[in-house]
């Protein structure tokens, strides 16, 4: 009977650590680059994120071949010769929830926190930081944010050709559906 | 007079030729319509990933797979479905991203059916993901 107080313990508290964790395979960042002459709007629906509510340590993974655009001449512009997504096929975010006290991720409300951290594009690494807005309903976790990236800061050839057509500073908006991880 | 006609007609055709190369060149991509697809069985696919995943990129990226396996799992994220396959010991999965012109037949299918498809390797983040991918019809 203590052996079996015992496991029941060690499991409760294996489950309250792993019940901390929320994760997404299906997270969305969708960027849109606007100029007078073109508007491109590009869809990665399968963003990797994981949420750890204990420490608020925040990572996101994507495919940069994942990103869909509207049509397939400019997504063979991007990935060939802008991102060069075959030699630099993922980029990553690695950051944290910096005002962890304004989130309660045990209980359902809406609430917006910091959060900073590092992103990595063509093995090029920046500092960014933005309010992120966390949904929590019924267990599950929504979380929005907005950021600006500079397809220059992270090397993106251009050619003159196409610079009036593609932003200097590209909208990334931030879209993920958390649950927590079983 | 007779000149400005020949103009205009040659005009006409280079316009159409023109039209018809920016239209076939921003047509979402067929893996269906590629010669060259890498038939590979599921489980080498993904002990391909496993061990190394910068060799299999260069090995994968970018290829047509032609994939052929159970489905293990069937997603969908508004209306556009992801079928899965996991390798033997179900330790890792292909995640492949349909093309939305496959809905129809896709609504037919269930978890267990065998199914032969051709997509886009784009690489691995936690599934080994193809994406564009179409069904093959086998007779």
């Amino acid at each position: 009977m203590k052996k079996l107080t015992t496991i029941a313990l060690i499991l409760g508290l294996v489950f309250n650590l792993s019940a901390q964790k929320y994760t997404t395979k299906t997270g969305k960042i969708k960027f849109e680059s606007k100029t007078p002459l073109e508007d491109i709007t590009a869809e990665n629906r399968k963003v990797v994120s994981v949420l750890d509510a204990t420490t608020g340590a925040m990572e996101f993974s994507l495919l940069m071949k994942g990103f869909d655009f509207p049509n397939q001449l400019m997504e063979d512009h991007f990935n060939e010769s802008y991102a060069e997504s075959t030699k630099f096929p993922k980029a990553t975010f690695k950051g944290k929830i910096t005002d962890l006290s304004k989130v309660d991720f045990k209980k359902d409300g809406t609430y917006t926190a910091e959060v900073k951290g590092k992103l990595t594009i063509k093995d090029v690494t920046k500092d960014i930081t933005t309010t992120a807005t966390f949904v929590v309903k019924g267990g599950k976790i929504t979380a929005t944010a907005d950021i600006n990236v500079k397809p220059k800061d992270y090397n993106f050839n251009i050619p003159a050709t196409a610079e009036n057509k593609i932003a200097d500073s590209l909208l990334v908006k931030i879209d993920m559906d958390y649950a927590i991880k079983e | 007079m007779k000149k400005i006609k020949i103009a205009l007609v040659l005009i006409l055709i280079i316009g159409a030729v023109a039209y018809f190369l920016y239209q076939n060149a921003s047509k979402e991509k067929d893996p269906t319509q590629t010669k060259d697809s890498v038939s590979i069985p599921v489980d080498s696919l993904c002990s391909a990933f496993a061990t190394n995943e910068a060799k299999a990129n260069e090995m994968y990226l970018d290829k047509v797979i032609d994939i052929k396996g159970k489905i293990a799992e069937i997603e969908n994220n508004e209306n556009r479905y992801s079928l899965f396959f996991k390798n033997q010991d179900e330790t890792m999965s292909i995640s492949c991203e349909m093309d939305t012109t496959q809905n129809q037949l896709i609504s037919n299918l269930k978890k267990g059916d065998e199914i032969n498809i051709k997509g886009f390797c784009i690489g691995m983040l936690i599934d080994i993901e193809l994406n564009k991918c179409r069904i093959i019809e086998n007779n």
